[in-house]
């Protein structure tokens, strides 16, 4: 299907090129404007296959945005457990340094 | 004494260890991931150049049919509908030529953005700013014990139990910092295979995106030449008309072109990124070559685009 599509597009293509050789060759304005008419059509026609065309990935694409979304999930995870260890330690810290505290005055010497 | 030299020696492993992996550079990290982002830019304005040529192009035919006059036109909706009042079929304003559509577009510019994200979170998860935080932390945490255990110890061991203490905890910080890295590693690891798919279906995307405006910029070259003819085989319009209509139609041209040009790079910015992505996965020598060489390209084609952006 998506082979086809591209086949026929590339056929688009070709007919564009000529339609836009023989809007600049014509000297009739009259006869301009309605290769430019068919300009429009030619581009209409093209510009709906490659919606297609774009349409036909979706399925894919989505599969790769859910693993991207995963790993970048990972990565916040793993940020925000050493976020969460470096204020775990700030707080070990502060209750060891009270601790040691404590333990200093109780092996005072009376 | 012989218990506070082996605390040392599991201190000075456990530093080792912490030696054994390290993060991909912040710094480089970081600049890919605002790269990245900028990919993102490139990407919508190359979309929006398709809207902008689609409605030039309704502009340039509408122009022509206005100037001449559509006669033909006119005949032939005075046979389809007699009676009615023919004498003008120039729409104003001029319908747009058709667009890639928003809907098909839709995935398309979601998964820019999730390359965006993983950057994103990439550079935030590489922010060296909270690694040193924790390793100081831990540093800290260590000289803590240190102190709380010197009164257990006794005045003796003060001079080995303290910096014992310390580098334990040091160790304990840069041990913890090489598990994270390995962590990112591996689902650097694990995300490059995506990547890469990724860049190939964004590849495809701007393939179809390029013809689409490249066939609408050949379009409008061809449109656009057809006005000034029109222009220039009326005697009643002066030379100086001429040339303003000349210089005016060549300025956009050309910056319509300057923008394409900056479609046209998309495609080597996305085999540059993962290249980039893989050179800091593996840490090799080529890992500066390949991220400046990504981030080379990449400020060409922004700063090539924000100098279209300016033209028009």
């Amino acid at each position: 299907m998506e082979h086809d599509l591209e086949e026929f597009r590339g056929l688009v293509s070709a007919a564009k090129k000529c339609l836009n050789a023989l809007i600049l060759a014509e000297n009739d304005p009259q006869i301009v404007i309605q290769l430019q008419a068919l300009q429009s059509i030619l581009d209409q026609i093209g510009t709906d296959i490659d919606n297609q065309l774009l349409l036909s990935r979706a399925t894919a694409i989505q599969k790769l945005i859910g693993a991207l979304g995963g790993s970048s999930q990972l990565l916040k995870d793993a940020h925000d457990r050493v976020v969460e260890l470096k204020d775990g330690l700030g707080v070990a810290t502060k209750f060891i340094t009270a601790f040691g505290g404590l333990v200093a005055q109780l092996s005072a010497p009376r | 004494m012989v218990a506070w030299l082996r605390v040392g020696a599991i201190a000075g492993l456990l530093a080792l260890l912490g030696a054994c992996a390290q993060l991909p550079s912040d710094a480089k990290v970081k600049a890919f991931g605002d790269a990245t982002s900028k990919v993102s830019s490139i990407y919508k304005d190359s979309v929006a150049m398709n809207a902008e040529m689609a409605q030039r192009l309704g502009d340039e035919t509408g122009a022509n049919k206005f100037i001449n006059g559509d006669e033909i036109g006119v005949q032939a909706a005075k046979a389809s509908a007699p009676g009615r009042a023919t004498d003008s079929t120039f729409n104003f304003p001029p319908r747009n030529y058709a667009t890639i559509s928003g809907e098909a577009l839709k995935s398309h510019g979601q998964l820019i953005a999730a390359v965006g994200n993983y950057g994103k979170a990439l550079g935030e998860a590489a922010d060296k700013g909270t690694i040193t935080e924790l390793e100081a932390a831990a540093t800290t945490l260590g000289a803590a014990v240190g102190v709380a255990l010197t009164p257990i110890a006794g005045s003796a061991a003060i001079p080995i139990i303290s910096p014992a203490a310390k580098w334990m905890g040091r160790g304990l910080g840069l041990a913890v910092t090489s598990a994270y890295a390995v962590e990112i590693q591996q689902v650097m690891n694990e995300t490059h295979p995506v990547l890469l798919a990724a860049a190939v279906e964004l590849k495809n995307t701007l393939r179809i995106i390029k013809r689409n405006n490249d066939e609408k910029l050949d379009d409008l070259k061809t449109d656009m030449n057809k006005t000034l003819q029109s222009i220039r085989i009326d005697p009643k319009v002066p030379r100086n008309v001429l040339n303003a209509e000349y210089r005016a139609s060549a300025a956009e041209y050309r910056a319509l072109s300057a923008k394409h040009d900056a479609l046209t790079g998309y495609s080597q910015i996305l085999d540059a990124l993962v290249k980039a992505h893989k050179a800091l996965l593996e840490g090799g020598p080529d890992s500066d070559k390949a991220l400046t060489a990504f981030l080379d390209l990449t400020k060409q084609l922004g700063d090539l685009a924000s100098a279209a952006k300016q033209k028009v």
